[in-house]
């Protein structure tokens, strides 16, 4: 089934042309300072369905918003179809055919779904009546039930049926999907593969996508972006096993290697449970983020949580300092529920959150963000000492004490952040994703001084892309796999990478946790 | 004329005061608080009611004014501003407006709408300096204005507690993460807020007079004065306090008393046009 009678084709010459729907010539973006995309060179072929993947902050977001017209470009040329659109408002690159469907789902929470939908119809004008192509759609992805319910009241998988239904509604000849997958599972997954499927027949595709299954089912190419740069394209199987695609999520061995001396042999003694987490579960709206999760970090103890984008690591940080409130479980520190607790009462009991992004106070100056880290009585009286100790395990803040936060670089941010947890003399350190974005040379410096960090006595709980550099610093490690603990244990034993490949690109034949209907996946394939 | 600058200023130092508490909910809290009319005369019923009773100077009635109007307000936050925040930016806007017809009821129950004022031997007594004649309340407001702004400057830049302020003002996220309560800060900060408002309602009331619904006037004008100083800046509501002072002044002179409100909200439509982020724009931390 297609949506027959739609093609109002982008332009005539688009096809005849050089074939490419859509170009990117030399794209730039920065975000202040920060470079999105460096330079990207893009062509998308009409009728092809291109996956855009990449770890965290790679510009894959960002890469889609540009074509949307949602974000301005700094330099470079894009076109779509032959009319360049460098510069174009959004509603107008709409109007041209362009439809996309955003990562979170975000209706007229009031409207119905039908309603919804026709406010998108409005827009385009075609051989079809307005209603009748509305009611189409909404047959379509699967909402011809639920089409006069408010769209606030629809769980995560319609609304991310109602987010595509949406773009569908403008009659688009190219579709730009981001993450339309994320957060779904298991049955839930395969309709929307399905109606991907189906949506993909008579039109342009470009996803952004964390979920392997959809990349290796939907599209035909693959494009890898890297701190804004395209550095690998393929069918999807080949980019599976391309090594250095791994690299780029896993992070490499030899780096890993590099900081051996700085990191003790692992002590591994008799655990006292420190934090204990049990069946947790979160989610955001409709979404569920971690599934019954169980989890334990021991006094002194070095735990690592690895997973792909979109795992739930984050939340379970969030969680485990009380920024994001549980669905369901418990969580235990020293032995007391803190559940029920709020944030600052559980910071007060000695749970420091280093969080993603760093989060410093920027207007701020250093010296008052690592001062404010010091909020409980013991902390304050302590707070000269702690400071010395921080300033000797980071000596660049002293000498930036008096500067703003938000003017020094990403490294040195990253030092406040972890200097500011330790001001609080806590018990636990959460660290989020304290090497993301950083240089190789200030990633060493970091993870040095959490080795040390480690040595004093201080249990630590790190959540990493970097994944060698973190296994060496562990005594164990949890893989969060959509949600759920898929594997708990040894670092040594996740060494041999094929369990990591799994978590991240895809699993081999025979879990159980794949739905039959795709008992295997191309990505899952081991590379040469 | 010099007359009308000088004294422009000093009235300038009123407005200022009466501005403060607006330009601090919005700076930490983001609140544009449409009951700070109502919270200042509520300030000047609450010291007409003691000055009334225990015959107090109103001045000295800011002993008890203060911290009767700061745990009326503390609540206010703590239980329906904040909750409301966490859901919508845009509902605690709503509340305040509520909470404004609310304290005009209750003050309309208590009170009659004729004008009242708060008695003091110095409200109309006037002093000649260097042939200028002022009116010593003004002086004493302008006095209070700039001591109040001094002081709250001075501990949000240079304290612990500013620190705090400014920080859960920036990220209340990471500021709980900290170990900062961040709701009792914020109630915290919305009572001192209201109290701030309620000294300027003491010293209209010495100077002027106020009904249960006379705080609309006055709201509208601490309006004008933040955003001519710049939203969230503390020490932007002084100038902009001070400016829109003279300017009254200065055209009340020139053109007569019944273009007052005209030029005050054309000053106030103007600074929205030319620099709509004030003189010394920037939002706070």
């Amino acid at each position: 089934m297609s949506l027959s009678g739609h093609p109002v084709p982008l332009t005539p010459s688009a096809s005849a042309g050089s074939g490419a729907i859509v170009s990117l010539q030399g794209v730039t973006k920065r975000f202040s300072g920060v470079v999105a995309l460096d330079g990207v060179d893009l062509a998308v072929a009409a009728g092809e369905s291109v996956g855009v993947i990449g770890p965290n902050g790679a510009g894959k977001s960002t890469l889609l918003k540009v074509l949307a017209g949602e974000h301005r470009v700094d330099a470079g040329v894009v076109s779509i179809g032959d009319r360049e659109t460098t510069g174009m408002a959004r509603h107008r690159i709409a109007a041209l055919g362009v439809g996309f469907a955003h990562q979170i789902p975000q209706p007229f929470r009031g409207l119905s779904v039908r309603e919804n939908v026709r406010v998108g119809a409005l827009h385009r004008r075609g051989p079809m009546s307005s209603r009748e192509r509305v009611e189409q759609v909404i047959e379509i992805c699967g909402l011809a039930a639920k089409a006069d319910r408010a769209a606030g009241t629809l769980p995560l998988l319609d609304l991310k049926r109602l987010e595509l239904a949406r773009a569908l509604s403008l009659e688009p000849q190219l579709l730009l999907l981001d993450e339309i997958a994320a957060g779904l599972v298991g049955e839930e997954l395969d309709q929307v593969i399905e109606l991907l499927l189906m949506i993909r027949e008579d039109r342009t595709l470009i996803v952004v996508e964390h979920v392997e299954r959809v990349v290796a089912d939907i599209v035909e190419r693959v494009v890898v972006l890297d701190w804004g740069k395209l550095v690998a394209e393929g069918t999807p199987a080949q980019i599976a096993a391309d090594p250095h695609v791994h690299e780029i999520y896993l992070g490499t061995k030899d780096q890993a290697a590099g900081d051996a001396q700085t990191q003790g042999p692992r002590r591994r003694g008799a655990r006292q449970g420190l934090l204990r987490v049990e069946h947790a579960s979160a989610a955001y709206g409709a979404a569920t983020v971690l599934r019954e999760v169980d989890l334990e970090v021991g006094a002194g103890e070095v735990v690592a949580v690895l997973g792909a984008n979109g795992a739930g690591k984050t939340t379970m940080t969030r969680l485990i300092s009380g920024l994001t409130r549980s669905s369901g479980g418990r969580v235990s520190f020293d032995g007391q529920d803190v559940t029920g607790l709020s944030a600052h009462a559980r910071a007060r009991l000695g749970i420091a959150h280093c969080q993603e992004g760093r989060r410093l106070f920027g207007g701020l100056t250093v010296a008052e963000n690592l001062m404010l880290g010091a909020q409980t009585r013991p902390a304050r009286e302590a707070a000269p000492e702690t400071l010395a100790e921080v300033h000797e395990l980071f000596p660049i803040l002293a000498e930036r004490h008096d500067q703003l936060a938000e003017t020094l670089s990403g490294g040195q941010q990253q030092m406040v952040a972890v200097g500011r947890a330790l001001m609080a003399q806590p018990r636990l350190l959460l660290c989020d994703e304290v090497s993301l974005g950083l240089s190789p040379v200030a990633t060493d410096a970091l993870y040095e001084a959490l080795a040390k960090i480690r040595d004093s006595g201080l249990s630590i709980l790190l959540v990493e892309q970097n994944v060698h550099r973190c296994l060496r610093l562990a005594d164990r490690a949890y893989v969060l796999d959509r949600g759920r603990v898929s594997f708990e244990g040894d670092p040594e034993e996740l060494s041999g990478e094929e369990r990591l490949r799994e978590a991240y690109f895809g699993r081999r034949e025979g879990d159980g946790a794949t739905p039959a209907a795709h008992p295997q996946s191309e990505l899952s394939q081991p590379g040469g | 004329m010099t007359n009308a600058i000088v004294n422009g200023i000093l009235l300038g130092g009123l407005y200022a005061t009466i501005a403060l508490g607006l330009s601090l909910a919005f700076g930490v809290l983001g609140l544009v608080n449409l009951a700070h009319g109502e919270l200042l005369v509520g300030g000047a019923f609450v010291s007409y009611l003691v000055v009334d009773r225990l015959g107090l100077d109103p001045l000295l009635s800011l002993v008890v004014v203060i911290p009767v109007v700061f745990a009326i307000a503390y609540p206010m936050q703590a239980w329906v501003l904040t909750p409301l925040l966490r859901r919508n930016e845009d509902a605690p806007l709503v509340a305040t407006f509520g909470f404004s017809l609310l304290i005009i009821a209750l003050l309309q129950q208590g009170y009659s709408s004729d004008p009242k004022s708060l008695p003091a031997s110095y409200a109309d007594a006037g002093v000649s300096v260097l042939g200028i004649d002022i009116r010593v309340a003004y002086l004493i407001a302008f006095a209070v204005g700039v001591v109040l702004i001094g002081v709250t400057h001075r501990v949000l830049l240079k304290t612990r507690l500013g620190a705090m302020v400014r920080a859960a003002a920036a990220d209340p996220d990471t500021a709980s993460a900290v170990g900062i309560d961040v709701r009792r800060l914020y109630a915290a900060t919305f009572g001192v807020a209201a109290a701030m408002a309620a000294v300027g309602g003491v010293l209209i009331g010495i100077t002027f007079s106020f009904t249960p619904t006379s705080g609309l006037a006055w709201v509208l004008t601490a309006f004008a004065v933040v955003v001519l100083g710049g939203i969230g800046s503390i020490l932007g509501t002084l100038i902009g306090g001070i400016l829109l002072g003279v300017v009254e002044g200065v055209g009340v002179h020139l053109l007569g008393g019944e273009w007052r409100s005209l030029i005050i909200y054309g000053l106030f439509f103007l600074a929205l046009t030319v620099r709509p982020n004030g003189i010394l724009g920037r939002r706070l931390a």
